[in-house]
């Protein structure tokens, strides 16, 4: 392997895992889960629009896994057939 | 001439070692002392302490969030009797006017002054001494009109001032409009690191802690003192706390005195707020940095961390500078051998760490000490806030510079206009308002 080949080697893992590293970040700001306001001590009652929104979005996607998952089961050799 | 540059370079991956370990600290020490809770809390509870106090506002075209806070104070739990609240509109052209009288009517103890286009209109700090100059208070605390403070934010701030050393106090400033766009989750982010650990360490740590201009305040015996506000400076609040602690009085950070802000929420409000903020940095370095070091009123590490302190926002430039140095010595690698490589290498791996990782890293343990880990998922776009400040912070110092050849001092308004867009994070809010 020649060294520019290296080179461009090196340069482009680096690029992808300069990449890999926003990705957190940008699930964070697609699908916020966290966004705040932190709510502070003293009676403030605050309404935080984007947590009801992302546990609307936990809930549905609670539901699609729970389908998958009985789907699985369902290929499960039936237990009472052997009882 | 190689060798002066690397002379030069030196110097700059000293400075920056020098925050790196600053930022470390402070990060430890919070962590370390995160699980016994303040002394002051439970002093707090106990203590019967309820001296007189003046609440002052500063405001200019605030019409969309005055009312808001307002609402908000008459909601204090700290006896009305002792409470005076003077909000000092200056030249507004709005309705902030008529908004403080309405609520003057129906609560004497808001009081307003009015200062006109001829007489206003020169500056935070020209408003605020005019409303000192009408305050009776014991206790002077300030508050933007953009704030929102939790119900017992007077109890919690004054209680510091039972020990008579203590000339000032802070509290923490939390992001209210958080959810609203990146930059307002970013700033969040900033707030966090800043009043979570900085401060909270500057406190442990018997350093200087800073008065943030805002959420907090001083004994009146001491503001006489100090002649009130040095209406010359940009950055009022960081020029205060250094002419406080050089007084001999110390400041003390409340971090559990709590208090909204409406962050700015487009770049370019953000650029102009930071310029101000490092220019004005920028300004009381060269007005109080041999003060600070030649001073009798302070202890070896508060000079060593008020000069710091000064010097922060000469960090984006020295961080880009000694990155130039860096590659230009890289450049000179072949003629020069080892020595000089390994000297290359050192800014490459500073630059990471103390323009990166460092503050990430206090930024991070603020937000698990918070309880926020999800947020921590945001903390690699930091670079971005970092690099529009490296240009922010690199112009300031031109304009510094430029103005100290040509002398020139401005008094006038640099403020950030607010929304009132925070109204949407809190419950029942602008129904309230309107109803007054």
């Amino acid at each position: 392997m020649s060294v520019e080949n290296i080179v461009i080697s090196v340069f482009a893992a680096g690029l992808v895992a300069f990449s890999l590293m926003f990705l957190p970040s940008l699930l964070e700001l697609m699908y916020p889960k966290d966004a705040g306001p932190r709510v502070i001590t003293g009676g403030i009652d605050i309404v935080n629009l984007l947590h009801v929104k992302s546990l609307e979005e936990d809930y549905r996607l609670g539901r699609v896994e729970m389908q998958k998952l009985s789907g699985a089961l369902e290929l499960l050799p039936n237990l009472e057939q052997f009882i | 001439m190689i060798e002066a540059v690397e002379a030069l370079f030196v110097l700059l991956i000293a400075f920056m070692l020098a925050y790196l370990v600053r930022h470390n600290i402070f990060t430890f020490t919070v962590l370390r002392r995160a699980n016994n809770p303040k002394k002051t809390e439970k002093a707090h509870a106990k203590s019967n302490f309820e001296p007189s106090v003046t609440i002052l506002i500063p405001a200019r075209n605030e019409e969309n969030v005055i009312g808001r806070l307002l609402q908000r104070l008459t909601e204090l739990t700290y006896p009305k009797n002792k409470l005076q609240v003077i909000v000092i509109n200056d030249a507004s052209d709005d309705q902030t006017g008529k908004i403080v009288s309405d609520f003057h009517r129906k609560y004497p103890y808001i009081e307003v002054i009015n200062r006109d286009k001829i007489r206003g209109g020169k500056g935070k700090s020209a408003a605020m001494n005019h409303g000192f100059s009408k305050s009776n208070g014991e206790i002077i605390l300030c508050f933007d009109a953009d704030y929102y403070p939790q119900q017992d934010i007077v109890e919690r701030l004054t209680s510091p001032f039972v020990d008579p050393t203590v000339g000032g106090v802070q509290g923490r400033v939390v992001v209210l409009n958080e959810p609203q766009n990146i930059i307002t989750r970013l700033i969040a982010l900033e707030r966090v690191g800043g009043y979570r650990v900085d401060q909270e360490a500057r406190d442990n740590l018997g350093l200087i802690v800073q008065f943030g201009g805002t959420v907090g305040g001083f004994r009146r015996r001491v503001l006489e003192t100090l002649h009130g506000w040095d209406e010359t400076m940009l950055s009022e609040d960081t020029d205060l706390t250094l002419r406080t602690y050089l007084a001999g009085y110390k400041i003390k950070y409340e971090v559990n005195a709590e208090c909204y802000e409406e962050a700015v929420d487009n770049w370019r409000a953000y650029w102009r707020q930071r310029y101000r903020w490092a220019k004005g940095h920028m300004q009381c370095f060269f007005k109080h940095s041999w003060k600070v070091l030649t001073t009798n009123k302070l202890n070896l590490k508060q000079k060593v961390d008020g000069l710091l302190l000064l010097s922060v926002y000469f960090m984006p430039t020295i961080v880009f500078l000694s990155f130039v140095l860096g590659l230009i010595l890289l450049m000179q690698l072949p003629a020069h051998g080892f020595g000089l490589a390994f000297m290359t290498l050192v800014p490459v791996s500073c630059y990471s760490f103390i323009g990166n990782f460092a503050p990430f890293f206090e930024v991070g343990v603020g937000l698990y000490l918070d309880g926020r880990k999800r947020s921590q998922w945001l903390l690699p776009l930091s670079i971005l806030t970092f690099l529009f400040n490296l240009s922010i912070c690199g112009l300031a110092l031109l304009d510094v510079l430029a103005g100290k050849i040509r002398r020139k001092r401005t008094h006038s308004w640099s403020k950030t206009n607010h929304s009132g867009k925070g109204d949407n994070y809190v419950n029942g809010l602008t129904l309230k308002v309107k109803t007054n």
